[in-house]
């Protein structure tokens, strides 16, 4: 096998761990939670922990303070939260910035009601109503499925009065408290003092794994919350939060939004105390809009999310083809099965109109798929049921992540012809219900591209979604560009960084038209204070004329069951950047003297400049680099080198072209090298890597060579450019037991016509062998280039026992 | 077309002594093809599956199988290789007749002899020019065998029987050359290929004749010679009046009745799935009540217990299992949520008709709605509505139809319109995932194409078996195919239902296997399956009630011993039959009497094993795989194996489950402790494992082992080690 060939092999064997075995700097943090207004110590666990200097939130409303070490500091540390009175509710994204890096994220979750804990110390201890753990109604439980053989069940018990509302919301899939074996799927049951079961729930519409129930409590007495895993799996850790209370815990509202700055009437669903309706003013930003029903002692923990959308509301009206006129939001509920609402609009060639539903995205038990067609024409001129996540504007760097979300269709109608248009809709599953609660937002087409910085298996790995720059020195990150559905814009880009830190700038290479990856570097300037900031990358089109919509997406997925299908994603719109102290070393990438040709290789030279005393062996490979462009495994620098060579290689297709390459490095020895917990990582400034056509091609045309005998192969060469010297040429792919004479071949950059001379033993097997090619190799600027390229055709013929005139021999093969 | 028959009916008359006189005028035609020669291939066995009706054919000759294609026959034989098989010119040399006499080298050796009938008939009809048949030709409408009843005794060994095909135009004729013949116990009755049928041990069975696609059966009773007086038996319900009906017929006398430690294991065990505790034998034994039987089974039907081991009976019947990260929904919450769903149907006491009809019509999530899970569990992976089809008249009809999907079913009346017509009932069903990887929504597409038939691949519209096309269009039709399933006039149902309980307490049906109903395989005692099917329905298909009939039955609670007349009885149930216990079962008794339960793979402490939901699937145990728990593959009663094998016996012998339990079991230490005496201690080791007392002679050579040294607890976890290994123990009887 040949070196080029044995690289990318080793490239494609390279170990990719499976995802229990990646590491993480905060495996989980404890209490999961806390209420507004309380003060809790919580403790993070995980590696390379030592020196917290700061933690980062992602939302307003909690504050941490001091940091306390663990025992033994790199597991871990201490740190008091202050919760505002008035903190947003819910997940709460957070990482940790130490002296030297940024952690992945985890959550902390805020409750509007105080703490209770369960501090169940061994199963057993409140598995039973006789022994609940009584607490105050309107609380928020925080317990844990304790691990172990035995199934663990949670008791507690409320005190509730005749017709009061018993409601239950449980968190615990959402919590993401390990990155990998939660198996934190928990059911919840309500209970009478007798035992009997008066509420159950596994699995909830609106958060899918964690159950929501709420019941009317028959009489005044003792009620019992029973709360466990619904099928038995030893967790890790399962922690849950539990609120427990007489709150309004509505399933859907109707309509599922509104127009901007409109003052609406909202139906609220599925309250076991009944229908109400309230109304409210809607915020004039577009978008998700979280709505807590009811007064402010019955509100819920968690809110039902509604849609703001610039354009007016059409509620459906109870026959066909309600009138709309466009742009609208449509409304609806499918109470019936095999029901199909359909509205009618007016709408004109050339236009083009986004068309996305909301139902099973704001928690609502609707499959919908819609359709549309001209009034004149029963045909549908546009069908659309399940979406991609990419057409959601959503990152997924792994085919088989799959959300509620992408049940919702979302499409692009662009008319046919002026005139009038039915667009249906129902429920693909025929599934109906009193809060099957739908809308679809018609908006114009306008053009959206979104960044993403995801790891290619998708899981939080620091060395590829963090961005960690020490001060003096620089990082670079691979920045992906989604292009929204039904995008016109299709000219150059340009990436542009709001909320950098004071002394860090970007270095963003200009997007070519048609490309969807970016590498693009940070620097920290001397005078760079150590912080971290959240900050957005932003795509804006060359032509300025084009408006294009963009945001910074990355989602993590933190909590999976076997088989890495997580339950729970955290979708984030900014990207977390920290300044660390200075790196012990700084890289240089040397300019490379010569392109890198298609079909063959090229070795990058690398430099390592050590500071202070700082010995260290360093690992080096390009996080990014063009399309085409492979590499082989990571290098390491040894300790006493300051020197090393990484060979990248081009395959027949990369694209001609002139590309922006870094070479990303960190410390070896310590830590972890896959996902980069433990160690300190820095970039060598950007040089440019020309991809070009090869040097030269040979075609090789058909040969023969019989068993036992010699034989010539000869080749045509084309010559593209001219390389230096001599270049020696050996054959590929070769059958067995035919093998090229030596010495191989030379040729030089003159040369037209290639010689080889090949001899087959007598055992060589008879039959025709496709795909015979050339490897070059030649010396230029310092290194050794090698090249393939070529595909050719041998026979090997069976020995001829008979001797027998030349011409009869010629006849005989062509006489079967 | 009744010219073009003549030639037949005068080869018939040659054989037939019976046969009418052939009511033939005018000038004798020759041999149709579809009449005359197919029925000869048909009974020579050239066009088998085995022969040259194998899918693939046989050394480069393909025939439809049994042939149901005779259009491609006759291509084949006349045009495939023109002048080979069939050879106009000189007809006695066709490479047909050749090779069927054995004239040149045939794998299938001679079929007939160049001097019999079959080869005079195509002959002529090769001399005929090989002609095929006029689109108006007759077909065959049914067969029937005369007479479709025969009781030996005495002296008459012999009975020749006369298979009488009938005809579109009207007419019939006997055709015993051209039959095919098998009887379902030869021992009983014997049938040769011309129709005679031999007497042999006492019994009663079926003999059944084929023709052109019909299969009928004439039943056989053989009686031994002599006196015979049914003696006065008392019976305690319409159950024992019919089983004793069928038995006064044979004059089988039924063995006596069990004594109360044999019928309170077997009930126990049979309803529940436990042995009796020592204290639930004391109270039993003491209790002088004549009611007490009824009362016992009254108490067991309402334990916890039975649900679990009905819902595991269906839960296999249903092949509930799970496959982690699966793309087709059947993850393991799924199927606890199935399994969780069927107990409680089982537990509430759901009617039978509601707890099908909820999953074959079912719709909705799997996660959300359980019983859409039919519709992951039976396909275990990509969905294909033939296969689920199958499963669901195999499961709630007993009918196997499959072998319809290639060619009308040759043992039944099932064809191949039958087949795609009930596979048209699940063309519609879709599944998609739904909010996460786990759940699936299982939905049906109402403008689904029906399935297409084979041969033509004309769509065929849903159709109920052996029943009509309702009007499915723009709905489910499994709607409309639960009512058709469940409605009480539907005989396969509720008698398949009331067959597969009866199986459960006797260890075999009246129809056995009990799912694989076919003419070819009749009840042993038709009146009694009727009217336990009639009863299921008017019970209102309420499986206690049915239970409860069939264990206060004397005919349930008959010994095992048995006495001369019923001593080769197998199917009439005079006498209990001996079982061995479900794997299952087993291991909770051993669990049970040692009172150390077991841990399972993935599962909780303190599960008994008949509650395992994925059964022995995840468990990851060698007791249950190696005593045959069912692996849930399929949807084959036959797949819960209870036949000894000897990985079964070494298992017992020197494995780790009665080794490692006993070591763990403070149960003799606990009453060694209590200062039991070993009389004592004997008696509640052997009530704990047997349900009995040790006999005299048992104890007299058990005290010695124990006394000599009363209070070690070595020798009588001996005796119990030894009791576990008994086949008293393992069996139910």
């Amino acid at each position: 096998m040949t070196r080029l060939g044995a690289a990318i092999i080793a490239t494609l064997l390279l170990p990719a761990p499976l995802h229990a075995d990646i590491q993480y700097m905060v495996d989980y943090l404890l209490p999961r939670g806390g209420g507004r207004g309380a003060t809790v110590e919580v403790t993070f666990r995980g590696r390379s922990l030592e020196n917290p200097r700061e933690i980062l939130f992602y939302q307003p409303g909690i504050k941490a303070s001091g940091f306390e070490p663990l025992a033994k500091p790199g597991d871990g540390f201490k740190t008091r939260f202050q919760i505002a009175a008035d903190c947003p509710l819910g997940e709460h994204v957070l990482r940790v910035r130490t002296a030297t890096a940024l952690s992945d994220a985890v959550t902390f979750w805020v409750s509007r009601f105080p703490t209770v804990y369960e501090l169940e110390t061994k199963i057993g201890e409140n598995d039973s109503i006789a022994k609940a753990k009584a607490v105050p109604m309107n609380s928020t439980v925080e317990g844990q499925i304790l691990p172990g053989p035995e199934m663990d069940r949670d008791f507690y018990r409320v005190e509730a009065k005749e017709g009061q509302r018993i409601s239950v919301e449980v968190e615990s899939a959402r919590l993401g408290t390990l990155h990998f074996g939660g198996e934190n799927d928990l059911m919840a049951r309500i209970l009478d003092a007798s035992g009997k079961e008066i509420g159950k729930d596994d699995d909830s519409s609106l958060y899918v794994q964690d159950p929501v129930l709420s019941v009317i409590a028959p009489r005044t007495g003792s009620y019992f919350i029973e709360i466990r895993q619904q099928i038995f799996t030893p967790p890790r850790q399962a922690w849950y939060r539990a609120h427990i209370g007489s709150f309004s815990r509505p399933t859907a509202i109707f309509p599922a939004g509104g127009e901007a700055g409109s003052m609406i009437d909202l139906r609220i669903l599925g309250d076991p105390a009944g229908e109400r309706t309230e109304h409210t003013t809607l915020p004039e930003k577009s978008g998700n809009f979280d709505y807590f029903a009811g007064s402010p002692a019955e509100r819920p923990p968690s809110p039902n999310v509604l849609r703001v959308s610039p354009c007016p509301n059409v509620l459906w009206s109870g026959s066909a083809n309600t009138p709309a006129t466009l742009p609208a939001a449509l409304n609806g509920i499918l109470d019936k099965a095999g029901e199909q609402h359909t509205y009618q609009f007016a709408a004109k060639k050339g236009q083009a109109w986004k068309v996305q539903v909301f139902a099973r995205s704001l928690g609502a038990p609707v499959d919908a798929k819609i359709w549309i067609r001209s009034v004149k024409d029963p045909k549908h001129i546009l069908d659309a049921d399940d979406a991609r996540m990419v057409d959601l504007g959503l990152p997924s760097s792994r085919g088989n992540w799959h959300i509620k979300d992408q049940l919702d269709p979302v499409a692009i109608f662009r008319p046919p012809a002026d005139g009038e248009y039915i667009l249906g809709i129902e429920d693909g599953t025929n599934a109906a219900g009193p809060d099957h609660v739908y809308r679809v937002e018609i908006e114009p087409l306008h053009d959206a591209i979104y960044t993403h910085i995801t790891a290619p298996d998708g899981y939080q790995m620091p060395r590829l979604t963090a961005l960690v720059v020490p001060r003096e020195n620089r990082w670079t990150v691979d920045v992906q560009l989604a292009q929204g559905l039904g995008n016109s814009y299709k000219g150059d880009l340009e990436l542009e960084a709001r909320g950098l830190p004071p002394g860090v700038s970007m270095i963003a290479p200009r997007v070519a038209k048609g490309a969807n990856r970016v590498p693009v570097q940070f620097v920290a300037a001397p005078d760079a204070e150590p912080k971290a900031a959240l900050i957005e990358l932003l795509a804006k089109p060359v032509d300025a004329k084009a408006p294009v919509e963009s945001g910074s997406r990355q989602a993590f997925a933190l909590t999976n069951q076997p088989g890495e299908l997580p339950w729970h994603f955290v979708f984030l719109d900014r990207y977390a950047l920290a300044v660390t102290d200075p790196a012990p070393f700084h890289l240089e990438l040397e300019q490379p003297g010569i392109p890198l040709a298609q079909s063959s290789e090229l070795q990058l030279k690398v430099k390592v400049v050590r500071h202070g005393d700082f010995k260290g062996a360093i690992e080096m490979q390009p996080d990014w680099l063009p399309p085409g462009v492979s590499k082989g495994a990571t290098v390491t620098i040894p300790a006493d080198k300051t020197e090393a060579t990484f060979t990248i290689q081009a395959n027949d297709k990369a694209a001609p072209g002139v590309y922006q390459v870094a070479m990303n490095a960190s410390t070896s020895g310590v830590g972890d090298g896959y996902s980069g917990v433990g160690r300190v990582r820095v970039s060598s400034p950007f040089v440019e890597l020309k991809v070009a056509e090869p040097y030269l091609t040979i075609d090789l045309g058909r040969s023969s060579v019989e068993q036992g005998k010699s034989g010539e192969i000869v080749g045509t060469v084309k010559q593209n450019h001219a390389f230096p010297g001599k270049a020696t040429v050996t054959l590929r792919q070769l059958p067995k037991g035919v093998k090229l004479q030596e010495p191989a071949p030379q040729i030089t950059s003159k040369d037209s016509a290639i010689v080889f001379h090949v001899s087959a033993d007598s055992d060589a097997l008879a039959g025709l062998y496709k795909g015979i090619g050339c490897e070059i190799a030649f010396t230029e600027d310092g290194q050794t280039i090698r090249q393939q390229t070529g595909s050719g055709v041998l026979r090997v013929d069976a020995a001829r026992t008979v001797t027998q005139p030349a011409s009869t021999v010629q006849a005989e093969g062509h006489s079967k | 077309m009744k010219l073009g028959l003549s030639c037949l009916l005068l080869a018939l008359s040659l054989f037939a002594a019976k046969d009418p006189p052939p009511r033939v005028i005018g000038p004798v035609a020759p041999p149709t093809f579809r009449l005359d020669v197919e029925p000869v291939l048909f009974r020579a066995g050239c066009n088998s599956g085995g022969c040259h009706g194998a899918a693939a054919g046989k050394d480069g000759f393909h025939l439809g199988l049994f042939g149901y294609d005779p259009a491609g026959d006759y291509y084949r034989l006349t045009q495939q290789i023109v002048g080979r098989r069939i050879d106009l010119a000189s007809p006695k040399e066709s490479l047909l007749l050749l090779k069927a006499t054995g004239m040149v080298p045939h794998s299938g050796g001679r079929r007939f002899k160049p001097d019999s009938e079959y080869y005079k008939t195509i002959l002529r009809w090769i001399e005929a020019g090989a002609p095929d048949d006029p689109p108006n030709l007759p077909q065959v409408t049914g067969i029937a065998l005369s007479p479709d009843k025969v009781v030996f005794s005495g002296k008459d060994t012999r009975r020749a029987l006369q298979v009488i095909a009938h005809y579109s135009d009207g007419s019939e004729r006997t055709v015993n050359q051209l039959a095919l013949y098998l009887t379902n116990n030869k021992t009983t009755a014997d049938i040769d290929d011309q129709g005679n049928v031999t007497a042999g041990k006492r019994g009663d069975t079926f003999v059944f004749a084929r023709f052109a696609k019909f299969t009928t059966g004439a039943e056989i009773i053989v009686l031994p010679p002599g006196k015979f007086n049914w003696p006065k038996v008392a019976s305690n319900n319409y159950i024992d009046e019919l089983v004793y009906a069928k038995l006064k017929n044979l004059r089988i006398l039924p063995s006596t009745l069990a004594n109360d430690e044999e019928f309170l294991r077997r009930a126990y065990l049979d309803v529940i799935g436990l042995t009796p505790t020592a204290d639930e034998y004391e109270s039993f034994m003491k209790d002088h009540s004549r009611d007490k039987r009824a009362r016992l089974i009254d108490q067991l039907l309402e334990r916890d217990e039975f649900a679990d081991l009905w819902a595991t009976r269906w839960a296999e019947a249903l092949k509930v299992r799970s496959d982690n990260n699966s793309a087709f929904g059947t993850d393991r919450k799924a199927a606890y949520e199935y399994y969780q769903w069927i107990r409680e149907q089982v537990k509430r006491d759901v009617p039978l008709d509601q707890f099908v009809k909820a999953q074959i019509a079912s719709a909705g999530s799997n996660l959300q709605n359980p019983p859409v899970n039919l519709y992951t569990m039976l396909p275990q992976g990509q969905y294909d509505p033939k296969a689920v089809a199958q499963d669901v008249a195999q499961l709630f009809t007993g009918v196997r139809v499959q072998c319809a999907q290639c060619h009308n079913h040759p043992f039944d009346r099932w064809t191949q319109d039958d087949y795609y017509g009930f596979v048209s009932f699940f063309t519609g069903v879709k599944r998609k995932q739904a909010s996460e990887e786990r759940e699936f929504y299982v939905y049906d597409d109402p403008n689904a194409p029906p399935a297409k038939h084979l041969l033509d691949g004309r769509p065929v519209p849903a159709r109920f078996l052996g029943g009509d096309a309702p009007d499915v269009k723009g709905k489910d039709p499994r709607g409309a195919l639960a009512d058709w399933l469940t409605s009480k006039d539907n005989a396969l149902f509720r008698q398949n239902l009331a067959n597969r309980i009866w199986a459960a307490f006797f260890g075999r049906g009246i129809i056995e296997p009990v799912d694989d109903v076919r003419i070819s395989n009749p009840p042993s005692n038709r009146e009694l399956l009727e009217e336990l099917g009639r009863r299921l329905a008017s019970y209102d298909f309420d499986t206690r009630r049915l239970i409860r009939d069939i264990c206060n039955s004397r005919t349930y609670q008959l010994a095992v011993a048995t006495n001369p007349t019923n001593r080769d009885d197998d199917s009439q149930f005079s006498h209990a039959r001996l079982r061995r216990l479900r794997a299952d079962v087993l291991l909770d008794s051993i669990a049970e009497v040692t009172d150390t339960p077991s841990n399972f793979n993935e599962t909780p402490n303190g599960f008994r094993a008949v509650q395992l939901f994925e059964g022995g699937h995840r468990a990851n145990n060698y007791f249950l795989k190696t005593f045959g728990l069912c692996p849930r593959d399929s949807v084959n009663a036959s797949d819960t194996r209870l036949e000894p094998t000897l990985a079964q016996t070494l298992h017992l012998l020197n494995g780790d489950t009665i080794e490692g339990k006993l070591a763990k079991s403070t149960v003799v230490s606990g009453m060694l402790k209590a200062g039991r005496n070993p009389d004592a201690i004997l008696d509640e080791l052997f009530i704990r494992t047997l349900s009995r007392k040790p006999s005299e002679s048992e104890k007299k050579r058990l005290i010695p082992l124990v006394a000599a040294n009363p209070n070690d607890r070595k020798a009588y976890d001996d005796v119990l080690w030894a009791l576990l290994n008994s086949t008293e123990f393992a069996f139910n009887h």
